[in-house]
């Protein structure tokens, strides 16, 4: 396999190839960022109990390390099985059903399936809850019962599903270019929050400015340079902006302006 | 830099150890709070 891939594509076994190292950390930015700004992450950390959760997040980072490494190898198979792959996200399916048969087809497809209908079951979850708390119990119904957020909270999930199965519906992209697509977004959040939890100076304004120029700037060098740069670009902006901010116009945040029992009191 | 074939393959092995410990690891832990009363 090592042979074939050296003498019909060798730039793939280039460790230092400067596309493929600006798209390590994209994708590295991009999985903090995921973990930085998405609720599926804060609410499991919420539902914790006291000392799992770095136990947790350690344990399942450790046994999710062989994910790309697997993609990376099955990958480096195509040259040596002499497979034509039309798309980048067709590569697993290929190899699978090369090496394995009809069945090898079958249980990839049950594996691929599995695994998008668990990540969309929690972002519905996640976003779900973030609707019902932030907008219908913050906004709409403060006073509302433990009864009625229960109910609101099946239509809340229902509603989001129905979208995103709508937007799904034009096939106006695949799941791989939406990621790199999304990575500008994601990444821009980073630094806002970790400046938010752990700096008392950062500020308000120059998070949300963060946010928007690392996610404008993010998008350009998107169409501009290329999918693998979207999330670097876009948290470099975006730390740049935080840090800046803080120096320039330092605020003064304190914790007790967020509970909401003293807000009451 | 071009990656060896022995690179590919103690990646390789690292990846195939890790999922093969992984569910073993799991069902321990399992045990564990199962038999404290604390299932995570």
């Amino acid at each position: 396999m090592h042979d074939a891939v050296l003498e019909e594509r060798p730039e793939l076994l280039n460790l230092l190839m400067p596309a493929a190292i600006m798209f390590l950390f994209n994708n590295l930015l991009f999985g903090v960022g995921e973990i930085f700004h998405s609720n599926v992450w804060w609410s499991r950390a919420f539902a914790f109990r006291k000392g799992v959760g770095f136990k947790a997040y350690m344990t399942a980072g450790i046994f999710w390390m062989p994910i790309p490494i697997v993609a990376g190898f099955i990958a480096l198979a195509t040259p040596a099985l002499g497979l034509n792959v039309p798309a980048a996200d067709m590569v697993g399916p290929m190899v699978a059903a090369r090496l394995l048969g009809f069945a090898g087809a079958v249980l990839v497809f049950i594996v691929v399936f599995s695994a998008l209908a668990s990540s969309l079951d929690s972002l519905l979850a996640a976003t779900g809850d973030l609707v019902l708390q932030d907008i219908y119990r913050g906004h709409l119904r403060p006073q509302a019962s433990r009864e009625e957020l229960r109910k609101a909270a099946r239509w809340v999930v229902l509603f989001l599903g129905i979208i995103t199965w709508l937007l799904c519906l034009p096939r106006l992209t695949t799941l791989a270019s939406l990621l790199y697509f999304t990575g500008a977004f994601v990444a821009s959040t980073i630094w806002p929050i970790v400046a938010g939890l752990y700096l008392k100076k950062a500020s308000s304004t120059g998070a949300s400015v963060a946010m928007l120029a690392g996610t404008s700037i993010g998008l350009w060098s998107y169409f501009a340079i290329g999918f693998y740069v979207a999330a670097l670009v876009s948290a470099v902006i975006s730390m740049t902006i935080v840090l800046v901010s803080m120096w320039i116009k330092p605020d003064n945040f304190e914790w007790v302006t967020l509970n909401e029992d003293t807000k009451k009191g | 830099m071009i990656a060896s074939s022995g690179f590919i393959s103690v990646m390789v092995s690292i990846a195939l150890m890790v999922t093969i410990i992984a569910p073993i690891v799991l069902i321990i832990l399992w045990l564990k709070d199962w038999k404290k009363g604390q299932l995570w």
